[in-house]
């Protein structure tokens, strides 16, 4: 048998994926990371960005934001806070999403809070470009 | 002794409510199952997270002997809390929201009692109206929340929370809310959402940390909040359509039994006016003779 990864994704309201997958690239909190069979256990925090994994020889990829992620034992966790397929974004609304964020961030009142702002910014940048580059054909 | 008309008056209008009672027994069973769905497929996520956040916190635990402090697991002496109050928004469920507001109410009076300033949080109408009519210093209030809520949602909320303890507006919050068992079975419970108690237990495999396990650790605390309070909301939910299943479902055996008994009423007043007359044409014709 080929060597593979169980990869899960799991939300708080649903199981998005559960899937014997060759390789998985996802957003750490810092950084985009690889993960191939038999990489060592791993805790770390996730970004909100787009998780690329090949299955049957074919890369897909889903729209990502927050949460966590374990690997043990080539059994890959991910928690996120949202996850979506191409197929499930609203492009008009996570343009809208984007526009608003980024007004806040540009509108030189301090009382905001940048952190939302910026994640928002960043989710919204992340579901328009996996929507975008990789609809579904 | 009421008329034959009374009677049939009485019976159908039993009837009417038994309508009623039972379209809302089927319509509670449909959102009971949804409910349900929602609990289940929240599971997966808390039992992963779960289980990294004991990894994690023993892996902190076993790093350095001196122990390890966050804002979030700080106790304090309790002189301000907060106390979140989940009830339904509508009625006819039976006992549900009786039972919760009666423990919330002893809850918040013991507290009081002991000196500490409280405030509640109610989410739901009937807990809001009861709080508010007895003049119970209400913070926030979320009506029409439970049904149509998401995790962003919560999410907020649980941010919300997260800060007015640590900026030391309250020194604990609790939530009381009513546990699912069973469409059958729901118990009022509390829980203590903050200062949060980690898992005690557990051990630490290897784990290659790509960030320092505190700061990990810091972050998973805050979602852990978010979460728990995202999963007694789903409870709750769900406990209330099963509350609200089961006291239609005897009410409507209730209303079959009265109609049953309605109807015994009726045969007998039935046979006993034409027993009457029948008395009355015989006494009648002897009269003739």
């Amino acid at each position: 048998m080929k060597h593979l990864l169980h990869l899960q994704v799991i939300t708080p309201d649903r199981m998005v994926l559960d899937e014997y997958v060759a390789r998985v690239t996802l957003p750490e909190s810092d950084g985009y990371v690889t993960l191939l069979p038999g990489h060592a256990a791993l805790v770390a925090e996730l970004g909100a960005g787009e998780l690329e994994y090949e299955l049957d020889g074919k890369p897909r990829w889903l729209a990502i934001c927050g949460g966590f992620l374990q690997v043990q034992d080539d059994a890959v966790k991910v928690l996120a806070n949202s996850a979506l397929t191409p197929a499930e974004i609203d492009i008009g609304r996570a343009k809208q999403a984007a526009e608003r964020a980024q007004q806040r961030l540009g509108s030189g009142d301090y009382t905001i809070d940048y952190r939302r702002a910026a994640s928002a910014l960043h989710r919204a940048q992340a579901r328009l470009t996996v929507a975008t580059a990789h609809m579904e054909h | 002794m009421p008329s034959l008309l009374d009677l049939r008056r009485r019976i159908r209008s039993v009837r009417n409510t038994q309508q009623i009672t039972r379209a809302m027994k089927i319509v509670s069973a449909a959102r009971l199952r949804r409910a349900q769905d929602r609990v289940i497929a929240s599971r997966p996520y808390s039992r992963g997270f779960g289980e990294v956040l004991q990894q994690i916190a023993a892996a902190v635990r076993g790093a350095e002997a001196s122990g390890f402090e966050h804002p979030l697991l700080e106790r304090r002496e309790e002189s301000r809390i907060l106390v979140f109050v989940v009830t339904s928004d509508r009625g006819l469920c039976g006992a549900y929201n009786a039972n919760l507001v009666k423990s919330a109410r002893r809850f918040v009076d013991d507290k009081v009692k002991a000196g500490v300033s409280v405030d509640l949080h109610t989410v739901g109408r009937k807990g809001d109206e009861f709080f508010r009519k007895r003049s119970y210093s209400i913070r926030d209030a979320h009506i029409q929340f439970l049904a149509q809520m998401t995790y962003l949602q919560v999410e907020e909320m649980a941010h919300q929370l997260v800060s007015y303890y640590s900026e030391g507006e309250y020194d604990a919050v609790y939530l009381l809310y009513t546990e699912f068992r069973s469409a059958a079975s729901q118990m009022s419970t509390q829980k203590k959402l903050l200062p949060v108690s980690l898992p005690e237990d557990g051990e630490a495999p290897e784990y290659l940390f790509d960030q320092p396990a505190e700061e990990l650790l810091a972050s998973m605390l805050n979602q852990y909040v978010v979460l728990s309070l995202y999963q007694s909301l789903l409870e709750a939910n769900a406990s209330e359509h099963g509350a609200r299943m089961t006291a239609m479902d005897s009410a409507t055996r209730n209303a079959s039994d009265m109609i049953q008994k309605l109807t015994m009423r009726l045969n007998r007043v039935r046979q006993a006016s034409i027993t009457t007359e029948l008395i009355e044409v015989v006494s009648g014709a002897q009269a003739l003779e």
